[in-house]
């Protein structure tokens, strides 16, 4: 028993219900006979895993969904790295951000070895073996570098699929030597098609015929698919009859940073920048990205102060949003995390109580 | 053994003439004493060529000096600047003269013996006291006599208004807090605005002054350092013996009672101001001034008695050592048929003029020892009676509770004596010493090898220096354990080796250290008697400083003393030092040399971290009158520049700034944020550079602008009082805590990653809530029932019952569990552990590390509990299927290699089978 979004995910790429023309690009180069190296990206929860997944089962049949995950060691110098690698007989997949720092060496050893070694199974399709490699946007410069000679030389024997939400950070010769795809959020018709077939396949009857109750469920996800299964499903769990009011069970930390949103709001004084930071450090510490915080917490304000009448609102909002700018810039340039989001909430408190 | 080289250097002489040398250099009375040498045929013919060779003028003026002693000393020094270059080249003559000589061994030995014994410094030292013991009675005299027209303080005082005593009504109900926050709050001394007073030497002596409260332009320190400075006694307390007090604004209210209770004089800041420049040298010659320039005086002359008896010892010991020179020399001489046994010469032998002013003034009774005379007595005590206690077994305390120790831990800071302490006591009570310290490695198994069998013998040094000097106390030895603290990660379990010896000693035990506190120090509690130095005073050191400073013919004004003892913490091996350099270029050391002195030599104490920031987030650091330089608050930030940064933006946030500006508290709320914006923004920005430093490109260079951009500027903002505790950084924790749940999250991804397929990141954010939800809600709703709902969901997803512990911990806000899972009922979860632990899990990790066989065995153990918990056959079966195939994929790579091997010539399936193993 896994959750929806696990159990209801598409395994072909017929089952796949929307980017009809994605899925049917895909299919057609899948049966060509020729594939080249691709790079998939695009907003999470919008289907690119699945829809890369189902192309491979495309091309090698069933045989690509029996993963296992694999713990190799790779050395570097004398230090011995051991990370895991899923793999199924026709295909291995990575993820640059769990070797932090040393995805060059692993990127050069096992796309390498992978490449170095042919399948004999001459009753296969297709000979090569695919790496598909997971937030392509976190790989190093240096392993970039790395990837730019191994896609050509080992083209024979590899194919790489680049996984990544946004391409801004792959230099361009890896972005000129991939077929770059990108699949976009669904739409809330379509997810509400989605929802419709898993609680039809559910069998489950407790929700009102109301569209509304999806098209809520779809725009608190923020179009995230995988989200929006949850969120479903969690409805149902936790209620015995759901209709439009029925409130939405967000993720915790969603929560945290709305009810941060709202005091700073109503109180700007240098407690509400100490329970701020005790907040943050605590997001911080389980795992919540600084800039998500940073994003959620300025849109969260943007649609408070909707409410709000009195004030220069958009003065301020256009100032907020500055200042998220600068700070999210930081953010990625500088290493502690808290140091910005204080910057911020307090350059905020000021922009507010200010204008306010 | 025979110690070759110092034969050497005896013999070829650089160094042996240098004693010569520098007599001829520094005196120029021992020239006009050389041609006598010359006469009595036993001096080197090196050192009459070289009185010769000097020029004719200084002869003359070496006539001259005799009818005044007084002035030659400084005559002395201009001489011997002006005749430097003239005298390098002679020198160098005189050794080439000196080593050809030699040459001849037979012959320059006995040379040698001369030069070393020339009478000069023995003949030289009488002389040279005579002008010394005149001068000091001259002294009084001479300052005395213009006192009898000056005006003594008491004279002056009356003429100065009585300061405006404070209302003490209105701040009696305050507590000690509230007042010192009104002092805080109070003008801070606007230091620019009046030049330090300059008064007549002496002109405060024999008063003894209190200063209360803050004065208007002259902070604290300043004012006490300035009445010291004109020998005025300061003290904190009010007392009968207070002959003035200066108060200021916010004087402490129960002072300012005292001061009418007493009667005593009080006076503002321009009243103390204008007694410093209006009563003349030596207090004007009052009675009380007399009184204490007489105690001063007295003193002096202690030192300078303690001084002449020190000379005439060392006279002594320079005599009998020459004569113990003469002796050896005489006896190798004859025995040796040739020339070949060199004398043996100890480090003690050598001229004290050789020697470095520590190791010359060095202690060599307890008496001498400043300080500390009650510990120095107890461990005096301790080791007299050691021998008896360790025949009583360690059980009988004594009068001081020292017995039942076997050794002692001497810890205190460095320069006070402690080493020297040790070994003279050991030495005044006819131990032997034997030293181990920092310099030798100190394992646990070199100890083991060195001291462990040397802690049961005894000395057999008094055996080899003949019977006149052996006595029956001498086979005892102790055993001196230097800085033990030092001891490093080299020396691996030398600490718990040394403790060891500690408790089971036959000799007793000295140990040295600084800091007793530190944790590796802790196996030496309770096995030793714990002894702690404390820092000598000014008082202690002041007269062994005068006499080292009369033996050295040195001036030292005893109000520059404090000084050096204020500057260097009470590290009287640093004043040693520091006057001993300086007298190469100065003949005295006034109060004017004292303050340069006092920058030159400032001990560079590193701050704790808490101590950074009190200084850098108190007001008084930025404020206009701070005498603070940019450069002293940077300065702050490198005394810890991993912490400064840290804690500045743990504690920025509260203090009061004193930048603040006043109005309604909107306004104030307002200003506060706007400063704390400003001081967030530069921490912010300071990251940055931050990381420009410690990441890729290493710029350390920034370091100085990082320091003041993340500490100096954002505390320029907000500094004032700081309203709160200091709080330690909280960012080392949050920021392993962040750490290790990202590992978690890492651990759990693995897991999952073949049912979720998707990201750390992820899996965080969309699966985390939900999956929280599912492994908990069914064990509180459904209670045991529950259980086989969440063994399933784990099962599926690969979890163990450790990363539903994990799990739990990973909410945040409303999904925070910790209060939550004491929903659980107890037997619930004892139910839902055991169930758990009773069943076989399927494992989606493995690794390749191992053989196949393994791999696939567990994944067999997997699949066939999947086939138990599948309710779907089917696809059970499917898995098996596929895990066969899988299997048969990896028996085909095996079977590949061997089958390719075969097939192939032998050479190259060897060779690939290598490149595949």
């Amino acid at each position: 028993m896994s959750l929806w979004a696990d159990k209801h995910r598409p395994k072909t790429l017929e089952q796949l219900d929307f980017h009809e023309g994605i899925s049917n690009r895909l299919k057609s180069l899948a049966s060509s006979g020729d594939f080249p190296h691709l790079l998939v990206y695009g907003p999470p929860g919008a289907g690119k895993k699945t829809r890369v997944l189902a192309t491979l089962r495309e091309i090698f049949g069933p045989g690509v969904e029996k993963l296992k995950v694999d713990v190799k060691i790779f050395e570097n110098g004398s230090r011995k790295l051991e990370f895991n690698v899923i793999s199924s007989p026709y295909h291995y997949e990575i993820t640059p951000s769990d070797m932090s720092g040393n995805d060059r060496i692993v990127i050069q050893d096992l796309l390498k070895q992978v490449a170095q070694t042919e399948s004999i199974d001459f009753t296969r399709k297709m000979k090569f073996k695919v790496v598909i490699i997971n937030e392509a946007e976190y790989l190093t410069r240096d392993a970039q570098a790395a990837l730019r000679r191994t896609m050509e030389k080992y083209s024979g024997n590899l194919r790489l699929i680049l996984l990544c939400n946004s391409t801004s950070t792959i230099i361009p010769p890896i972005k000129s030597r991939t077929l770059q795809i990108r699949v976009p959020s669904p739409t809330a018709p379509e997810m509400s098609l989605v929802f419709n077939k898993i609680l039809e396949k559910e069998s489950v009857t407790s929700f009102d015929d109301d569209p509304s109750i999806f098209a809520n469920v779809a725009a608190n996800s923020e179009r995230n698919l995988r989200m929006g299964i949850m969120l479903l499903e969690s409805l149902y769990m936790n209620n015995d009859q759901i209709t439009a009011k029925t409130p939405m069970i967000l993720p915790d930390w969603k929560g945290v940073i709305k009810n941060l949103g709202a005091e700073i709001l109503k109180n700007r004084n240098v407690q509400m920048v100490q329970s701020a930071r005790s907040t943050f450090y605590d997001l911080i510490a389980h795992c919540i990205p600084s800039k998500l915080i940073l994003s959620e917490l300025t849109w969260e304000l943007w649609y408070l102060l909707g409410n709000v009448k009195s004030g220069n609102v958009d003065q301020i909002k256009g100032s907020i949003v500055d200042a998220c700018s600068t700070f999210d810039e930081r953010l990625s340039l500088g290493q502690k995390d808290i140091f910005h989001l204080e910057g911020f909430i307090i350059k905020t408190m000021v922009i507010l109580e200010k204008n306010l | 053994m025979v110690d070759l080289t110092d034969f050497f250097k005896v013999q070829k002489g650089p160094k042996a003439a240098k004693p010569v040398k520098r007599k001829v250099e520094q005196s120029p009375k021992t020239v006009s004493e050389a041609p006598a040498a010359k006469k009595s045929k036993t001096a080197p013919i090196a050192i009459s060529s070289s009185a010769e060779a000097r020029p004719a003028q200084k002869k003359k003026r070496v006539v001259i000096s005799d009818d005044d002693f007084d002035d030659d000393d400084f005559k002395m020094d201009e001489s011997e600047a002006a005749d430097e270059e003239l005298d390098e080249p002679e020198i160098l003559d005189d050794d080439d003269d000196f080593v050809e000589l030699v040459k001849p061994p037979k012959s320059s030995r006995r040379e040698s013996k001369p030069v070393v014994a020339t009478p000069s410094p023995v003949k030289k030292s009488p002389v040279k006291k005579s002008p010394v013991k005149k001068e000091t009675p001259k002294k009084p005299e001479s300052t005395s006599k213009p006192a009898l027209g000056g005006t003594t303080a008491e004279e002056l005082l009356k003429t100065i208004p009585d300061a405006v005593l404070p209302d003490t009504s209105e701040t009696e109900g305050l507590s000690f807090f509230q007042l010192k926050q009104r002092q805080a709050e109070a003008p801070q001394p606007d230091l620019g605005s009046r030049e330090i007073p300059e008064g007549s030497p002496n002109c405060l002596a024999g008063l003894t002054i209190v200063f209360t409260g803050n004065l208007p332009s002259l902070d604290r320190s300043t004012s006490e350092s300035l009445a010291t400075r004109y020998g005025a006694k300061v003290t904190k307390s009010l007392s009968k013996k207070t002959s003035l007090v200066v108060i200021g604004a916010e004087a402490g209210p129960s002072k300012v009672k005292k001061i009418k209770e007493f009667g005593i004089k009080a006076i503002d800041e321009d009243g103390f101001v204008s007694l410093i420049s209006g009563v003349s040298s030596n207090g004007g010659g009052s009675e009380a001034a007399a009184k204490a320039i007489a105690k001063k005086e007295e003193e002096e002359k202690k030192a300078i008695a303690e001084a002449e008896k020190e000379m005439k010892e060392e006279e002594n010991r320079e005599k009998e050592r020459l004569q113990k020179l003469a002796q050896r020399s005489a006896q190798s001489g004859s025995s040796s048929s040739k020339d070949s046994l060199p004398i043996i010469i100890k480090t003690s032998d050598k001229p004290d003029s050789e020697k470095l002013w520590t190791v010359k003034y060095a202690p060599t009774k307890m008496e001498h020892i400043c300080g500390n005379k009650s510990n120095v007595a107890k461990l005096s005590n301790w080791l007299t009676n050691w021998f008896a206690n360790s025949k009583a077994g360690f059980k009988n305390p004594g009068k001081d509770g020292t017995g039942v120790f076997r050794a002692v831990l001497i810890s205190g800071p460095p320069g006070i004596g402690k080493t020297t302490a040790a070994h003279v006591v050991a030495k005044s009570l006819g131990f032997d010493v034997l030293e181990k310290n920092a310099s030798d490695v100190r394992s646990k198994s070199l100890l083991n090898a060195d001291l462990k069998s040397v802690l049961d013998n005894t000395s057999l040094v008094g055996f080899f220096q003949g019977k006149e000097n052996h006595n029956a106390n001498q086979n005892k030895f102790v055993l001196i354990m230097d800085e033990v603290d030092g001891m490093s990660s080299g020396d691996h379990g030398g600490v718990g080796q040394l403790a060891a010896f500690c408790r089971q000693t036959s000799m007793p035990l000295i140990l040295i250290c600084n800091d007793k506190s530190l944790p590796k120090m802790r196996p030496f509690d309770r096995v030793t008697l714990d002894l702690t130095w404390r820092r000598p005073s000014a008082q202690e050191m002041r007269s062994r400083l005068m006499t080292i400073a009369h033996r050295e013919k040195f001036q030292l004004d005893p109000n520059v003393i404090d000084q050096l003892v204020e500057t260097t913490h009470n590290d009287i091996r640093q004043i040693i030092n520091i006057l001993s350099q300086v007298s190469r270029t100065q003949k005295k050391l006034g109060f004017e040399d004292a303050s340069a002195i006092k920058k030159a030599w400032q001990k560079q104490v590193s701050l704790k971290p808490f101590d950074i920031i009190g200084r850098l987030l108190s007001g008084s650091t930025f404020s206009e009158s701070s005498h603070m330089s940019l450069n002293d608050k940077l300065n702050l930030y490198f005394d810890d520049i991993d912490f400064t940064p840290l804690m500045v933006q743990e504690n920025y946030l509260s203090t009061a700034p004193s930048r603040l500006s006043r109005g309604s508290p909107k306004d104030q709320n307002l200003s506060k944020l706007e400063l704390l914006e400003k001081a967030s923004n530069a921490i912010s920005e300071s990251d940055l550079v931050n990381s420009k430093i410690r990441s890729g490109e290493q710029q350390w260079s920034l370091l100085p602008f990082h320091g003041l951009v993340s500490s100096v500027l954002p505390s320029s903002y907000v500094a004032g009082q700081i309203q709160s505790r200091i709080n330690f950084t909280a960012w080392l924790g949050q920021n392993s805590k962040r750490m290790k749940f990202s590992r978690l999250l890492q651990e759990l991804q693995y897991r999952t990653s073949i049912r979720t397929s998707t990201n750390n990141v992820e899996l965080r954010l969309s699966y985390m809530t939900y999956l929280i939800q599912r492994l908990f809600q069914p064990l509180v709703s459904k209670q045991q029932e529950g259980i086989s709902d969440v063994i399933e969901i784990m099962d599926c997803y690969f979890l163990t019952k450790e990363d539903w512990d994990n799990i739990m911990d990973f909410g945040v806000g409303r999904f925070k569990m910790e209060a939550n899972l004491k929903k659980i009922p107890t037997p619930v979860k004892t139910a839902f552990t055991r169930k758990y632990n009773g069943m076989t899990h399927p494992i989606s990790i493995y690794k390749t590390g191992n053989s196949v066989a393994s791999g696939g065995g567990k994944k067999v153990v997997a699949d066939s509990e999947d086939v138990v918990v599948d309710d779907m056959n089917d696809k059970a079966d499917e898995d098996d299927d596929e895990d066969n195939s899988l299997k048969k994929d990896k028996l085909i790579k095996e079977v590949k290699k061997k089958a390719g091997g075969k097939a192939k010539a032998k050479g190259k399936a060897a060779s690939k089978a290598k490149a595949k193993a």
